[in-house]
């Protein structure tokens, strides 16, 4: 709750600063409210305090994904400065909506009512929207922040009147009035109860780009400034899906049988749709983008395989997805400053002359691809377990496949940075820009490869 | 202890070669490296010859940091393993020619594949059985790709997918053996041992198994990658793949296959047993009319490990026991005939046997160290290929006679390609490019001095080996 509180105080002061003109004060601001949000964030662990009637619910698996929340708006906020460079003006417009949106996003972690999803939900995603087109002279950007608000009003109406025939249903927004209604009613559960949850999963499963409501993602993603599409595959991913796992985990799960078809359905389409359509990609970040929608799927598993401990191998999956992204983008962010394109062939002959950039992205690579010892690997393989133990071996094996799949695509920029001859032979100018902090989160996700069990039995 | 050293020691040698600066420097670090791994390994291989019931074992409950279990044991079948790879990546390791312009990355390379293989046959829990598994092949994706020939990095990425593609086959088979241990759920290879599984459970375990173990292995019709890769990769690369990668996959088949699915293997060796057999006549044929070395070599290792293979699914103890004596030989012969391979390289920068000639005039030490190689590749009494192919044979007749006698044509036909090569390249007349032959310096008769032991050793007290496998194989 108090993370809430300073991360908006925290916009509110870097808006100031832009008012006034003062450039120089903006970043320091955001470098030391996150942090401090963090800290503030920990100091309920174990605690479990609700706040306004139980709208907001401040629990061990909320500050767990805030935490998490908060570090990666943390690293990306890192390349921040070096993204914008060559901006003269002050950004505040921008760096506050970033910290808005992750209000939005620490709400969607914590909700105890529905009234307040769809609050975080939108605080998030009309940040979003505006971001997307943040960079206005780029034409693809325009059209990235229209498709996406498009798109992305529609599926709120959807998850809106879900959240109105629950409502009719049960006559509570509350969680826990909604499950001890499933407990009373699950016998017979009224139509407008199913389809209500029905048009939420459908609203939710548009949130985190689940096939088949993917169709905004390669579109958008490709159109927004690197930076914000870091951010949005990262943060906003992790948020929703953090909001999908609370929805289902507190209010659903003794009516698995409303959802649990569905979900699956949703999970192999979309491994196999991202997996399959990232084949085809000329462009590394629309191949990024098709990764991302292909590890929507995979964390959807952990919803499906919601008994056990899903909650742990969620958190996980997010954290060693989420590094590996900002290292991905990042490593992409400076080719495309070099180069001026994101084509695979931009790639070419990277070991050469930047050797660091390199190797972060062939970790970054390669844990997206679950190849052991990475984090990567010990993500997917511990989702497959709890899929496991829930019988859903033939879910399983198709994830499995999709990996295989993967495997291919992840590799090509590796092979064209190292095996590949460039035409120029000059090392990067960007690179010196990058080259730290680049180093700095591949290191970041080897250390972090190292841990995957104290991060599982967090909560 | 052992099996912490055996591990640690050559992955803190990787790390620490990544940082290296001159090559020589970073050579003569790793090949120190690699021999303080092989002393250890010598010992640990004692107290097992001390002792045969007991085995090496190390536990560091980490499951809570780390998400898996720090599981290693190593026993006779292991042991056997870990000894070979430790002798042999030294040699591979010492072979490099300065004149090739290695990076310290190379060695760095090669000492991390070092401790995937021995976590692979030292490992005694599942996940990180397959951890290390999928570990080793990324250096040996690096180490063919980067310094490969033609192609190198085409193939090598085929290479990469293929076994990929075959190892999730394996991770589904774990996870499917995962869910039938008893509640909680283990991933110990003992908990996987306790199991009774019925035969309709068998058979999927068995495909999905087999399926990796094949590609890895590589057995016919899964063979295509591997010729191409060793024709590609660098020759130290082709000897880490032929002489140890090699045996990973018999290694499983010898871990997993044998012990859970033994009703399928008993039941349907009829099915695949003929295919094996064919892939080893297949492969014995082409290496009869192959123009390169380099490829001959290839496909008389797809011929050789196919016969390993059909000892160790043959059903019958003396098969499995001769299996995994010939695994070690196999191994042991591959990389001394790589080694010969490449000194002829090295000479004459070709490996088209047509322009090879009158080699033996001019050098005579070499002529006499690779006549032991080949005369150990085709399976001489005294070598150590012919107590193990003996034993599989003898496996097989009990199991099948006519398998073994069309199996027997092997023998044969090995001779045929063997001393056919042996005649073309080091005898007649003398070629454009054997004109200045200059015979093996004594540091590069050093290479041999090890390979030449092992061989003999084994083929003339072959029972020490024995003796120690009688224990575990039952």
């Amino acid at each position: 709750m108090y993370a809430i509180i300073t991360i908006s105080i925290v916009a509110i002061i870097v808006l100031f600063f832009g008012a006034f003109g003062k450039k120089k004060m903006i970043l320091p601001v955001i470098f030391v409210g996150l942090p401090l949000a963090f800290i503030v964030n920990l100091m309920g662990w174990n605690q479990s305090i609700h706040y306004f009637n139980e709208m907001y619910i401040d629990d061990n698996f909320t500050i767990a994904f805030n935490g998490l929340l908060l570090f990666i708006a943390l690293l990306i906020f890192v390349f921040a400065p070096v993204y914008y460079k060559s901006v003269k003006r002050p950004l505040e417009d921008i760096y506050a909506l970033i910290l808005f949106s992750l209000v939005g996003g620490l709400m969607m972690t914590a909700f105890g009512n529905l009234v307040m999803l769809f609050l975080g939900i939108e605080t998030l995603s009309l940040s979003l929207y505006l971001l997307a087109g943040s960079k206005k002279s780029d034409p693809r950007s325009n059209e990235a922040a229209m498709k996406y608000f498009l798109t992305g009003s529609f599926a709120s109406g959807f998850l809106l009147f879900g959240i109105a025939l629950l409502y009719g249903a049960c006559g509570s927004f509350n969680l826990e009035d909604i499950k001890l209604y499933v407990i009373q009613n699950q016998a017979n559960i009224p139509a407008m109860f199913s389809i209500g949850l029905l048009l939420m999963a459908v609203g939710l499963a548009f949130k985190v780009g689940a096939a088949p409501f993917h169709f905004w993602i390669p579109d958008v993603y490709e159109g927004s400034p690197t930076l914000i599409t870091t951010y949005m595959a990262t943060v906003g991913k992790v948020a929703a899906f953090a909001a999908f796992f609370r929805l289902i985990n507190s209010s659903f799960g003794d009516v698995d049988f409303l959802w649990k078809t569905s979900l699956i359905v949703f999970a192999v389409a979309t491994i196999l749709i991202g997996n399959f359509a990232a084949l085809y990609q000329d462009s590394v970040k629309r191949m990024m983008a098709y990764s991302g929608v292909a590890h929507a799927g995979y964390m959807l598993i952990a919803i499906i395989a919601l008994k056990g401990n899903a909650a742990g191998v969620l958190l996980l999956y997010s954290v060693s997805y989420s590094i590996a992204t900002i290292t991905a983008f990042a490593v992409l962010m400076m080719v495309r400053k070099e180069t001026g394109s994101f084509s695979i062939k931009s790639f070419n002959g990277l070991a050469k002359h930047n050797p660091t950039v390199a190797f972060a992205m062939t970790i970054a690579m390669l844990s997206l691809a679950g190849i052991p010892p990475l984090i990567g690997f010990s993500a997917k393989y511990q989702l497959f377990v709890s899929a496991i133990e829930q019988g859903q071996l033939p879910l399983v094996i198709i994830a499995i496949v999709g990996s295989m799949v993967s495997v291919y695509y992840y590799l090509r920029p590796v092979v064209a940075m190292y095996f590949t001859r460039s035409i120029e032979s000059t090392p990067f100018e960007a690179a010196k820009l990058y080259k730290k902090q680049i180093l700095f989160v591949a290191l970041l996700l080897i250390i972090l490869s190292f841990i995957p069990g104290l991060i599982i039995n967090l909560i | 202890m052992i099996i912490a050293l055996l591990l640690i020691l050559p992955l803190f040698a990787s790390i620490f070669l990544f940082t290296g600066k001159t090559v020589q420097q970073s050579k003569n670090f790793a090949l120190l490296a690699s021999l303080a791994v092989f002393v250890i390994s010598l010992v640990g291989g004692y107290e097992l010859i001390v002792a045969p019931e007991k085995a090496l074992f190390s536990n560091v409950d980490l499951e809570s940091i780390l998400g898996v279990n720090l599981l290693f044991k190593i026993d006779a079948i292991s042991i056997i393993f870990v000894i070979l790879t430790s002798l042999l990546v030294p040699i591979i390791i010492a072979s490099t020619d300065k004149k090739e312009h290695r990076t310290p990355h190379f060695f760095a390379l090669i000492m991390l594949m070092q401790t995937a293989l021995i976590g692979v046959f030292a490992a005694s829990d599942m996940i990180l059985f397959y951890i290390f598994w999928e570990l080793a092949l990324i250096p040996i994706f690096f180490i063919t790709a980067r310094w490969g020939g033609e192609n190198a990095r085409k193939i090598s990425i085929k290479f990469l997918i293929y076994t990929v593609v075959g190892s999730f086959f394996m991770l589904i088979a774990i996870l499917y053996l995962y869910t039938l241990t008893p509640a909680p759920h283990s991933f110990s290879f003992d908990s996987f041992y306790q199991l009774k599984l019925s035969y309709s459970q068998q058979i999927p375990l068995f495909l999905a198994f087999f399926l990796a173990f094949a590609i890895k292995i590589p057995l016919f019709p899964f063979h295509s990658w591997q010729v191409e890769t060793y024709n590609a990769s660098p020759v130290q690369g082709s000897m880490l793949l032929a002489g140890i990668m090699l045996k990973m996959g018999l290694y499983g088949i010898v871990r997993f296959l044998l012990p859970l699915c033994s009703d399928v293997v008993a039941n349907g060796s009829l099915i695949f047993l003929p295919l094996i057999l064919f892939g080893v006549i297949y492969g014995a044929v082409i290496a009869i009319s192959q123009p390169h070395l380099k490829k001959l070599i290839a496909f008389a290792s797809l011929s050789h490990v196919g016969i390993i293979a059909l000892g160790l699914l043959s059903n019958s103890r003396y098969g499995i026991e001769g299996g995994i004596l010939q695994m070690f030989s196999h191994g042991v012969n591959v990389v001394g005939f790589f080694l010969c391979y490449y000194m002829i390289v090295k000479r004459t920068k070709t490996d088209k046997i047509s322009e090879l000639g009158g080699i033996a005039s001019v050098a005579p030490r070499f002529a006499t160290i690779f006549m032991i190689i080949v005369l150990a590749n085709v399976a001489l009494p005294l070598t150590n290929s012919f107590v193990g192919e003996f034993l599989i044979l003898l496996g097989l007749f009990t199991y099948n006679k006519i398998l073994a006698i069309i199996a027997g044509l092997t023998i044969i036909l090995v001779a045929v390609y063997m001393l056919k090569m042996y005649q073309k390249i080091m005898f007649g007349e003398k070629k454009a490019s054997t004109e200045n032959f200059t015979d093996l310096t004594f540091s590069e008769i050093m290479l041999f001095v090890p390979i030449i032991i092992a061989i003999f050793a084994v083929g003339i007290y072959p029972s020490f080996v024995l003796q120690l496998l009688q224990s575990v194989v039952k």
